[in-house]
């Protein structure tokens, strides 16, 4: 059986923010990679820097962001190298990206269908009735109803689950290498929320697509995931197999997440969470960023611990961990 | 919880820090700040009083700015009008008036305004539809035409000129104070004190008010600016201020008519006047505005 | 659809009524015509009889009626100055006017738009500083002040323009028009600057605060996502989104330029109709000012129905409700 395609492999990337009140480390030395086929979870609280990962990989990181470390190699090129003309060629072409909010997503004053064969013209010098075609088609394979008379209706004549999958429809078009999905079900119902994403997965699967999800919740990341990388303040502190993270968590703070899985508790009446909240990260101070919150922190966690492999493709930053 | 304490506290409050940095705003504050000292002091340091008529020489008329000339600081620095009028001290005081029309204004205005609009917004059903009508029939015609008309009819006048002008702002104020406390309304501590008993017009004024000041000041930093431009024009017109007491519309009106004769500083220099204060104020108004407004925030 | 449009000119109506009302009222509190009709001399008698002539002793109401009805068939008075039906010499007057304001209105928007998109997507440029700088001395400067300084410079000093009057017209499809003809045209160019300076400086920060606005949100995020290069991104998608409220604004100014244009027509003596309220209101012509009034109303109005239905057309969230 011959080794899967490596699709992306980012090493050290590091984004920083240049703000007024100082430099947010949004993203601080983070690596991984992701061959295709394979779901890999970006997991950890808001502000941890997952988003602005995602959005490094794209290049779309605004003022006052900017790159300042890394390589995002991807299919063999490093996209840092690439100038913004090539970078267009390969958005919403090679890589794709689903958004969180369906809300906001979509442009209010142009039609769905214009929308998707807009993408389709642009990278695959499709002809205006082949696009319309193919849009048709597209909101069939995402279980959108009508598809012929729905394409010509707009943004907000649709609900939220049926705008995320018109953006499903979008990122997929392209047959792209990877998608980039950033909390793709967050701001949806708890029932849409599961059909979302096994309709992701199977499509992922049927096209041997790579894919990210971005997500907080770590309950999502163990049903849908093949790898898991979980980050904290800008750090990745643990990445592994899904079996592996889920069932021997290395890291507190990885511990923590799974400790907090409603369902998940030992006999406690009352929810375990972690407590604390993360830290500024405008001047944060040097060493482990988990350590003002963890109760196993020491003196060597004044020092940023390196990630060490713990077990096959296991890997954990910690000085404390449980052997 | 209330922004009017942020916001009338100077030093410590952030919108200050912010409006600190940008030294547009900071020049559009100490231009506003100069001209409304000049307006205020006008009787102590103008070199000529022009409503004496008593000082008032017809052989001094028309005389061309001697600034150049003579450094002294003394009538006719900027030249005469037909009256014999000191051009300097003519502007001061005529600045003074149109200052204090446009302040009295737009203070009548957002008084009234606000408070129209708090209730309209607070009480909703009938009231607010109806005040809400009436706004928005007012708001289809041009301001400009609803100040004259009052002015045609009424005839020129100080007080008049106020109250017309009053008459055209009072909707903007309105609308913005309704919208805002629209969404006030809905807030917990509103729920709170209603729980408690407290009656309506206190929450109104006690309450909701401080928290809606921030956009009021935002409308009246645009509104400002346009009443004193109504005046001057209204009084361009002869439908403003008295020629008694002109204002620096007047005083502009008076130098078209001799235009062609080449007496050029009498309907320069006013309007170099009202231009540099009306864009000091708009200046500061466009720094106030973008550090008060809270979409431009990421 | 239909329903809203109805219920518009229902409202539109309403709203034309009560400007008649108002007219009305002012008439009819303002002087006594028999006053300014009669010799000084005239007896108490005469004064009377006049009066009940002229139907002013008749209750308020069949006043206001006789009034309705007259305006119907189009009969307002008669100008006391001119000695003409006082609407015709208002409408004679229109096109001049429109001429000036649509004519300054193009200027503006043409000029507007492109500068506020690049002061919007550029706003650390120095094109943009001085775009910015201008636009805020544009709306700093009193019109009628810019008017005179602008005859100073180009007509007084340079010698370049004309600084009164309308020049050679030509009848076109039954209008009045100046700008064809070569001398019309320079006539035209230093009223319709005047008025479009501040028009343009108040588009020029539209276009710019709502680009601004629009580049923030998320769906601009998606389309970069999506590889859609950045011309297209802010020609195509942003221009599109803030071409609404835009039009809306573009509409409402038009009907603050004809109000304005009061002040314009007098600086340059232009033949419109605000030149000929200003001179009947010093001149206590009142038929003419109440034909100005009733006829600048309805266009007022007509033209705040155009922009809503406009605004309802290019909306499509609320086109489908």
């Amino acid at each position: 059986m011959s080794r899967p395609r490596e699709v992306l492999s980012i090493r050290g990337l590091k984004t920083h923010f240049f703000t007024r009140r100082g430099v947010v480390k949004a993203v601080d030395g983070v690596s991984f990679s992701l061959d295709q086929g394979q779901i890999l979870g970006l997991v950890g609280e808001s502000g941890a820097g997952k988003s602005i990962t995602g959005f490094s990989i794209l290049g779309l990181i605004d003022e006052p962001g900017r790159i300042v470390a890394g390589q995002i190699v991807f299919e063999g090129e490093n996209l840092l190298d690439k100038p913004e003309a090539e970078m267009e060629k390969i958005r919403g072409n090679r890589i794709s990206m689903v958004f969180q909010d369906p809300q906001t997503s979509l442009d209010p004053v142009f039609t769905i269908g214009y929308q998707i064969s807009e993408a389709l013209t642009l990278h695959q010098g499709l002809s205006r009735h082949q696009a319309h075609q193919l849009a048709i088609s597209l909101l069939r394979s995402v279980n959108i109803p009508s598809p012929e008379e729905r394409i010509s209706d707009y943004p907000h004549q649709f609900s939220g689950g049926m705008r995320q999958r018109v953006a499903i429809a979008i990122a997929m078009s392209s047959n792209p290498a990877l998608i980039i999905a950033d909390e793709p079900s967050t701001a949806l119902d708890v029932t849409i929320q599961a059909q979302v994403l096994s309709m992701m997965r199977n499509l992922v699967r049927q096209k041997q697509t790579a894919l990210i999800l971005i997500t907080h919740d770590i309950a999502l990341v163990g049903q849908f995931c093949d790898f898991i990388c979980v980050m904290y303040a800008g750090h990745l502190v643990e990445k592994g197999p899904k079996r592996e993270i889920i069932t021997n968590p290395l890291h507190p703070y990885t511990q923590g997440l799974i400790r907090s899985i409603p369902g998940r508790q030992t006999r406690r009446k009352r929810l375990d969470q972690i407590p604390g909240m993360m830290p500024n990260l405008i001047d944060m101070p040097p060493g482990c960023p988990f350590a003002p919150r963890c109760e196993r922190a020491s003196a060597v966690c004044q020092e940023r611990p390196e990630m060490e492999e713990a077990s096959p493709g296991h890997l954990v930053a910690c000085s404390r961990r449980s052997p | 919880m209330s922004r009017l304490g942020a916001v009338l506290g100077f030093r410590q409050a952030e919108w200050w820090q912010e409006f600190r940095e940008s030294n547009i705003g900071l020049i559009g504050a100490a231009m506003t700040l100069v001209f409304l000292l000049a307006a205020l002091l006008a009787p102590l340091i103008a070199p000529q009083n022009p409503y004496d008529l008593k000082q008032l020489f017809l052989q001094n008329s028309y005389k061309p700015p001697e600034l150049f000339q003579t450094w002294a600081y003394q009538p006719f620095l900027l030249g005469s009008d037909g009256q014999g009028r000191c051009m300097f001290s003519a502007i001061l005081y005529g600045l003074r008036i149109s200052l204090y029309v446009g302040l009295m204004s737009t203070f009548l205005s957002a008084a009234f305004g606000t408070l129209v609009g708090v209730i309209a917004g607070y009480t909703g059903g009938k009231t607010d539809a109806l005040i809400m009508r009436v706004a928005d029939i007012q708001l289809s015609f041009p301001a400009i035409l609803i100040a004259l008309v009052i002015m045609a009819i009424w005839g020129p006048g100080l007080f008049k000129i106020i109250i017309a002008i009053s008459v055209v702002n009072w909707v903007f104020y309105a609308r913005t104070a309704r919208g805002s406390t629209l969404s006030e309304r809905e807030k917990d501590y509103v729920d709170s004190a209603r729980a408690v008993g407290v009656s309506p017009a206190v929450i109104m004024f006690r309450e909701i008010l401080p928290n809606i000041v921030a956009p009021i000041i935002v409308i009246g930093t645009v509104r400002i600016a346009n009443a004193i431009i109504l005046e001057a024009t209204l009084s361009f017109l002869g439908l403003g201020v008295p020629i008694t007491e002109p204002s620096l519309g007047s005083l502009i009106s008076e130098g078209y008519q001799v235009l062609f004769s080449g007496y050029w500083w009498i309907s320069v220099l006013p309007g170099l006047g009202l231009m540099f204060i009306v864009l000091g104020i708009n200046l500061l108004g466009d720094r106030l505005r973008d550090v008060l407004n809270p979409r431009l925030k990421r | 659809m239909l329903g809203y449009l109805i219920k518009r000119i229902l409202q539109s109506v309403v709203v034309v009524l009560c400007v008649t009302l108002v007219v009305f009222l002012i008439m009819y509190y303002t002087g006594d015509p028999v006053e300014l009709l009669l010799p000084p001399d005239a007896t108490v008698q005469q004064a009377e009889q006049l009066r009940h002539h002229l139907g002013l002793d008749r209750p308020f109401h069949a006043q206001y009626l006789t009034f309705l009805r007259n305006a119907l068939r189009g009969d307002l008075g008669t100008s006391f100055i001119f000695n003409q039906p006082a609407i015709q010499l208002v409408v004679e007057r229109v096109p001049a006017t429109l001429e000036l304001a649509l004519s300054a209105m193009f200027l503006a928007v043409l000029m507007g738009i492109p500068a506020g998109i690049i002061a919007a997507i550029r706003p650390k440029a120095a094109l943009s500083k001085l775009i910015l700088s201008g636009s805020l001395l544009g709306i700093s400067l009193p019109v009628f002040w810019l008017g005179i300084m602008l005859v100073m410079i180009f007509s007084v000093a340079l010698g370049w323009l004309p600084s009164s009057g309308r020049g050679e017209t030509v009848i076109v499809g039954g209008l009045r028009l100046g700008f064809l003809t070569w001398n019309g045209f320079r006539h035209l160019i230093l009223p319709a600057v005047t008025i479009a300076i501040f028009q343009l400086a108040l588009i020029i920060r539209l276009v710019r605060a709502g680009m601004m606005e629009v580049l923030l949100q998320d769906f601009v995020k998606f389309l970069k996502a999506k590889g859609l290069s950045e011309r297209r991104v802010i020609f195509i998608h942003a221009l599109k989104n803030i071409l609404i409220p835009v039009v809306t604004i573009i509409g409402l100014q038009l009907g603050n330029i004809i109000a304005f244009a009061i002040v314009t027509e007098t600086i340059f003596a232009w033949p419109g109709m605000g030149k000929l309220v200003i001179d009947s209101i010093h001149n206590l012509d009142r038929p003419v000012v109440v034909a100005y009034l009733l006829i600048v109303s309805l266009l007022f109005v007509f033209l705040n129905f155009a922009v809503d239905l406009v605004y309802t057309f290019l909306d499509p969230r609320i086109r489908l409700k």
